[in-house]
């Protein structure tokens, strides 16, 4: 337990330093950069023309498609994290199982393809 | 030391919380959100699940919120950042929030077997016993977990395409900036636009029609 903790200690350190250097960034731009505004410098910049559109606008439905259908691939990913640990333990049938689960899963893709879910048009 | 950090991860995790709860931009909520799962993964570490941990930030940080962030999207976000909560529904938060925390208490206190579960275990559990056990005690559950996800995505392509045809054209006015300049590059004859009038921008598409070009932007 102790020994598994002490692998993490890496990373405590890392996030550590990681949100201190984003606070020292923060800080020292509120307290030594030059700032003043004008309506040209705070208003929204899209590349090329004016801005269209307040940027808090309202999206198209069909990112929300893709994301609901990324949520079942990455929970297939979830299933594969253990499957991979205990590769050599789970034996040909525990191999075979996920070929299984994989095939099924491919069949939803393959619908989701046919349907043109993952056409932008 | 175990002790210093869980103080810290609880703390984080509860003020992240209260965060979710009474910030004004209903994006400060989610990212406030991000950051209490966060720490939740963090102390299913220091429970000893690194597995959780990787789940818990790979589900929920990022597949859970996103579908979070797309809802919010598809709010008018200005407008839902001045209202508030209604006060009648406020009352039956509050009733249902005082109903599950009286819950909890008696749980923690009357159950017994909740107390044997608690119990530390003998062995750290580990990523390949958990496996072991579902691929080869559980394995039904496990293959009937692949159809559960199948009927979710044959169920969300469907619901999502059949919501496409019935109202295509509502949907594109859901978007008035994007029928104006089809492609939006700039153009030779957009260019003028670009120059700083910073007035409404009228006049800008004389024989452009409304694109047929419902294309992604950012």
């Amino acid at each position: 337990m102790e020994d598994l903790l002490r692998e993490y200690l890496p990373i405590v350190i890392f996030l550590g330093l990681a949100i201190a250097i984003g606070l020292v960034f923060i800080f020292a731009a509120l307290i030594i950069a030059v700032r003043n505004p004008d309506p040209e410098k705070v208003s929204a910049y899209e590349c090329g023309f004016n801005a269209f559109d307040d940027s808090r606008m309202k999206f198209d439905v069909r990112f929300y498609l893709v994301s609901i259908l990324f949520i079942i691939f990455d929970l297939e990913i979830a299933f594969l994290f253990p499957w991979a640990v205990a590769f050599k333990d789970v034996g040909l049938l525990g191999f075979w199982s996920m070929i299984v689960f994989l095939g099924v899963l491919t069949v939803g893709f393959a619908y989701e393809w046919k349907k043109g879910a993952l056409e932008w048009e | 030391m175990e002790r210093e950090f869980f103080l810290l991860l609880a703390t984080v995790a509860t003020g992240s919380g209260f965060l979710v709860v009474v910030a004004k931009d209903p994006i400060h909520s989610a990212l406030a959100l991000v950051a209490c799962f966060v720490q939740i993964a963090a102390l299913f570490i220091l429970l000893g699940a690194p597995f959780l941990a990787v789940i818990q930030i790979f589900v929920y940080v990022g597949a859970v919120m996103v579908l979070f962030l797309f809802v919010i999207m598809m709010l008018n976000v200005r407008q839902e950042a001045l209202t508030r909560f209604i006060p009648s529904g406020a009352i039956a938060a509050f009733v249902v929030t005082l109903v599950l925390a009286v819950e909890m208490g008696l749980l923690l206190s009357w159950s017994s077997d909740l107390h044997q579960l608690m119990a530390p275990a003998a062995e750290p559990p580990s990523v390949n016993a958990l496996s072991l056990a579902l691929f080869q005690d559980y394995l039904l559950p496990f293959e009937v977990a692949s159809v559960i996800l199948l009927v979710a995505l044959v169920g969300a392509v469907i619901l999502a395409r059949d919501d496409e045809k019935a109202d295509a054209s509502p949907r594109r006015a859901l978007h008035p900036a994007q029928g104006r300049v089809p492609g939006r590059v700039a153009t030779p004859d957009t260019m003028p636009d670009i120059l700083p009038d910073n007035g409404p921008d009228t006049g800008r598409e004389p024989d452009n029609g409304p694109g047929t070009s419902g294309g992604m932007r950012r």
